[in-house]
């Protein structure tokens, strides 16, 4: 009689379960910031978890990131919940994923465990994470635009990073000032800004043949050309799961190697990339809050677009969000009011790095989505100027900073900030980007008569670099090296 | 040299190996405390297998507290499952040891299959308001035991009744911990699972059964033919002490068996 109530519960009590949906009580609640994630297989993102202590006595979580998952190099990050929690208490860590060496698709359920590890709990939510491998056999090359002195000849430039000598390249219309070249997370596309008198448009390269091959052009809509001078800045940023291109377009703004002077005719721009037809869509801006918009960083998840201005604040928006309003400044009135040219995010996606142009200072902002919290402004010193590229090591200890007044490339260790690093005589050092490995640290340089870009080792910052040839001057701000 | 001696066809199993052949008595003893004991008396040895099922239920501990502050709950519910019981041993008989009754001095060596003993687990029923989620768990438990076992035999008909007792030690294995989480439950297995223990414990059994006797002329041999009930008990076995485990307390089970089980004698 025993046994059979037993079975009976038991029966009862399974067949519930099976049934409907979660409603039970666990110890942990845990809770992530995103419920799916598309990164490159050289590229990393992180997802943040939120644990809520749902028993009635005080619990000190352990957390295992990589239970039931087949990713690998997963790793436990900013994590507060190291301590004992009260009830009803929360805490939260960040799992961090490197794309390299994973499986096409897989899934995060950390778990999270108490009393010593004999009670565990794991999250409502499996993340799903897909990676997009380069194809086998594309070169990785870093890819400037370069301008000679006249702005009459435009080439894009792709330089083979492991043979420097390798190299290919396409004459395009015109170039832009400041402009980007941004690579398709799968490697097989090359998108470079240019601006060709008739208007400012992107050009896309199929590089599969290891070529650069002009496959379309996507004009931005002109609603500010009739302005003098023309918004001839342009930069952009490709999201790190390919799906759309974001653009940003500017008037001069007195940065070398021309003097123009800043008026208020910019624009913001999303091409989705996931249909052939690339639409351009404009965001629009009716709280005027991007009347300049500069510098563009996307979040690692593909899901916030960080734009930088030439005001005290920065824009966080959602990616699919086509309106920019008030409630999507960040960090106003903490950063200085400045040229926010150059931006960077660390491969977490929780440090937003913003670059001061005229100060030559850097402010830190702790970023989780659109939600932000301001940290401090480093390299405050008047010893530098003209910040423009940042970039962020792949361990995230590391900020390289461009000084383009100073000719100078700093390596700033993020837990020592005021002892940076300086590698000096870098003519006009402006657009910096990263080899996939973290290695090599490609700097274009904007000064009119460097016609050269600069390859640092950053295993050894101060050893003398490498200096190649390539005949122009570039102001190529953004990634640029890929796949 | 063997002489049979039949006295009647009713009565002939009583008698039927009443000079049987000492030498072979003692050639079957892996026993020596038979072999003592029976000198005076023996007149009859048996070896004998037996093979049958455990039908019995054994639940284990439901509450344990691995550390201090935390209670599970191990709530079995796996029904209807029998295991195997087998086993092979030697005895030897005293006829006369009372009128009708022949006493047998046995060591048996008994093997209990695996049994798969699963549940529903509650983790932390005293810190989490219900309804908890939970978790499935399971383990095997197997026994051996080696028995001495006393039997007296009613020896007037083919078809003996019979009782018999044991009492000697038993190995009682319990292995393979896991937990698995239940679909809709948030509920995932602990870090450090319980380890696989086995420990010696006091054994003893109780149990009635008849056996049926069918003689050789030729050898003076016989072959019996048995079925019996026996209720074993071989004491508790439980589960090792988990890494980072503070408390003693451990999920045991008492391994009370009901065995029916039925088998063959060769009679010497």
């Amino acid at each position: 009689m025993r046994n059979l109530t037993k079975l009976i519960f038991s029966l009862i009590l399974l067949g519930g379960v099976s049934l409907s949906a979660h409603s039970g009580n666990t110890l942990f609640g845990i809770t992530p910031s995103e419920t799916s994630l598309t990164l490159p297989s050289n590229g990393s993102a992180n997802v943040m978890y939120t644990v809520t202590n749902n028993a009635n006595t005080n619990a000190t979580p352990s957390v295992i990131v990589g239970y039931q998952s087949s990713g690998n190099n997963l790793t436990l990050s900013s994590n507060t919940c190291n301590v004992s929690l009260s009830p009803g208490a929360s805490c939260t860590f960040r799992v961090l994923i490197s794309g390299v060496n994973q499986p096409e698709r897989f899934t995060i359920t950390p778990k999270v465990c108490g009393f010593d590890g004999f009670i565990c709990s794991t999250t409502d939510t499996a993340v799903t994470v897909t990676i997009v491998t380069p194809a086998p056999g594309l070169v990785t090359r870093a890819y400037e635009e370069i301008v000679d002195n006249n702005e009459l000849t435009t080439t894009l430039l792709g330089i083979n990073i492991n043979n420097t000598s390798d190299v290919i390249s396409y004459n395009l219309s015109f170039t832009d000032v400041i402009n980007s070249v941004v690579i398709s997370p799968d490697g097989s596309k090359v998108y470079a800004t240019q601006h060709d008198g008739g208007g400012s448009s992107v050009a896309f390269f199929d590089v599969t043949s290891d070529s650069l091959i002009l496959t379309q052009v996507v004009h931005i809509p002109e609603v500010f050309l009739h302005i003098s001078p023309a918004p001839n800045n342009m930069q952009m940023a490709i999201t790190p799961d390919g799906s759309a291109l974001f653009i940003t377009r500017y008037s001069g703004i007195g940065l070398l190697p021309l003097n123009k002077t800043f008026i208020p005719s910019a624009s913001f721009f999303r091409i989705d990339l996931t249909s052939d037809s690339s639409t351009v869509t404009t965001i629009t801006d009716p709280d005027s809050v991007l009347t300049s918009p500069r510098g563009l960083v996307i979040s690692p998840d593909s899901k916030t677009v960080y734009v930088g201005t030439d005001a005290n604040y920065i824009v966080a928006l959602p990616v699919n969000a086509d309106t920019v309003h008030t409630s999507n400044k960040i960090a106003e009135g903490s950063i200085p009011e400045d040229n926010h040219i150059g931006m960077a995010i660390d491969s977490a996606g929780n440090k937003l790095y913003v670059a001061n142009e005229t100060e030559g200072s850097v402010s830190i902002i702790t970023v989780n989505g659109t939600q932000a919290h301001f940290e401090e402004t480093i390299l405050n010193s008047s010893e530098f100027s003209g910040a423009s590229g940042l970039v962020v090591s792949l361990d995230g200890e590391t900020l390289y900073v461009a000084e383009t007044d100073n000719d100078s490339v700093l390596a700033v260790p993020l837990n020592t900030p005021d002892s940076p690093l300086v590698q000096p005589s870098i003519a006009g050092a402006f657009g910096l980007s990263l080899s996939p490995n973290g290695s090599l640290l490609y700097v274009a340089q904007a000064d009119d008569f460097a016609n050269t870009t600069t390859i640092i080792n950053t295993e050894n910052f101060l050893a003398s670099p490498s200096i190649l040839f390539i005949g122009d001057p570039s102001l190529t701000i953004g990634k640029f090296i890929g796949p | 040299m063997v002489v049979v001696i039949i006295t009647n066809s009713a009565s002939w199993s009583r008698d039927l190996f009443r000079e049987n052949d000492l030498n072979k008595g003692m050639i079957t003893t892996t026993l020596g405390l038979m072999c003592l004991v029976g000198t005076a008396f023996a007149n009859s040895t048996d070896l004998n297998f037996t093979i049958g099922a455990d039908f019995s239920r054994p639940s284990n501990t439901q509450y344990v507290s691995p550390v201090s502050g935390l209670m599970n709950s191990y709530a079995e519910n796996n029904f209807g499952n029998s295991r195997l019981f087998s086993g092979l041993g030697a005895a030897y008989n005293f006829d006369h040891f009372a009128d009708f009754i022949t006493f047998g001095l046995g060591l048996s060596f008994y093997y209990m299959g695996s049994r798969d003993i699963s549940g529903v687990e509650t983790p932390g029923i005293t810190i989490l308001s219900p309804p908890q989620d939970t978790l499935n768990y399971t383990f095997l438990t197997k026994n051996t035991t080696l028995l001495l076992e006393p039997k007296l035999a009613y020896t007037v008909l083919p078809l003996q009744p019979y009782i018999l007792g044991g009492i000697g030690w038993a190995r009682n294995t319990m292995m393979n911990f896991s937990e698995s989480t239940v679909p809709g439950s948030l509920a995932a297995p602990s870090t450090y699972p319980y380890p696989d223990h086995t420990q010696t414990s006091i054994a003893y059994e109780i149990g009635v059964g008849a056996q049926y006797i069918v003689p050789s002329v030729k050898t003076n041999h016989a072959i019996l033919f048995h079925i019996e009930y026996r209720y074993l008990n071989l004491g508790q076995s439980r589960l090792g002490t988990a890494q980072a485990q503070t408390t003693n307390q451990h999920i045991t089970v008492n391994n009370t068996n009901n065995v029916v089980d039925f088998g063959i004698t060769y009679r010497l």
